[in-house]
């Protein structure tokens, strides 16, 4: 098996999972702080990579299981998340068509926002960082077909959004 | 461009039944800018999905994790020594524990068992006060027998000297 480097196998892997932190999380600061602990738990758990068959699902993992850690403890505190990211678009005026381009897009962002975590997970995992199946099984740590049937209520639920608002 | 050949693709990926790249084809499709009418709906999907995909960090995350490592590695190598240190000492501790224990156990035995020695003194005392009677008597009875042989040595004096008085009295015949 080949070794595992933290700078050339772990760190690049940075971006994909603030994507998918922000994702759940809908919250920046939250998504960065949780990539960095992630990170940090990775290095403290080093002596270990050698038996991780894939470090990049595990990473994932840890990452999906501290967004959803904060999720819990926001729900707590009884405090609702940020949806409100791209609530103004739908009052926003169309001068041009590249502004129009923006709102239709922040509109898809809403309607992506708005579904329940696991399914917006799998949409990200899928549609925005081109996964197989195999591997978002492995980081929702659920079946092929869970996460088939998860992404297909999903983009069941877009595709009536998109045809009916025709955005 | 075969708009046909897109329709077929997008029925399939409603159903989630293409491929990653046939996936991405979709996307570049919808990211032109000449999409026909009936498709254009579903455009914003794709440029969005797309757009989610540059999404980055900001620029110093790397080095403020890299310089977080540093310090949680400080922070465990601090907790090594400590934790070396504990398992190095925690033999005496348990030692000087041990001997504690055994001390306290002891003074305690010792403390019930003067405790139970104070709780009959009476009875201990009257056996010491008789033990001297008793040795009294005896004194007395040896000091009785004693005059009693005094006394019976004095009259077997009196009586040695009755021959000596007949001796005299032949001898001034």
């Amino acid at each position: 098996m080949k070794e595992i480097n933290f700078r050339t196998d772990i760190l690049p892997l940075k971006d994909r999972l603030f994507k998918m932190s922000l994702r759940i999380t809908q919250n920046n600061e939250e998504a960065e702080d949780i990539v960095q602990e992630t990170l940090i738990r990775l290095w403290n758990e080093r002596s270990k990579w050698q038996l991780i068959s894939n470090i990049v699902s595990y990473s994932m993992t840890i990452c999906r299981n501290l967004s959803l850690d904060y999720l819990r403890h926001k729900e707590n505190q009884n405090i609702t998340l940020n949806s409100s990211l791209h609530d103004c678009a739908d009052s926003m005026p169309m001068p041009d068509e590249a502004l129009q381009n923006d709102e239709r897009q922040a509109s898809v962002a809403k309607i992506i926002n708005n579904l329940p975590e696991k399914q917006r997970t799998v949409v990200q995992l899928r549609d925005i960082e081109g996964m197989s199946y195999k591997e978002i099984a492995s980081i929702l740590e659920i079946s092929e077909s869970d996460v088939k049937v998860t992404l297909y209520r999903a983009r069941e639920v877009l595709r009536k959004r998109l045809e009916i608002h025709k955005l | 461009m075969n708009f046909e050949y897109i329709e077929q693709l997008l029925n399939r990926y409603w159903q989630c039944d293409t491929t990653l790249e046939e996936e991405q084809i979709l996307r570049s499709f919808f990211s032109q800018p000449d999409i026909p009418l009936h498709l254009k709906q579903y455009a914003p999907l794709f440029q969005y999905q797309h757009e989610e995909s540059l999404v980055k960090l900001s620029d110093n995350f790397e080095s403020r994790v890299l310089t977080s490592l540093e310090d949680n590695t400080d922070v465990s190598t601090r907790k090594s020594i400590w934790q070396s240190l504990i398992n190095n000492v925690s033999p005496l501790f348990k030692a000087a524990a041990s001997i504690a224990l055994i001390i306290t156990i002891g003074n305690t035995t010792e403390h019930v068992v003067q405790r139970q020695a104070v709780s009959q003194p009476e009875m201990s005392n009257t056996y010491v006060r008789q033990e001297n009677i008793s040795a009294r008597i005896k004194v007395i009875d040896e000091s009785k027998s004693a005059t009693i042989a005094q006394v019976d040595s004095v009259v077997a004096g009196q009586q040695d000297y009755q021959p000596t008085l007949q001796q005299n009295n032949e001898i001034i015949r």
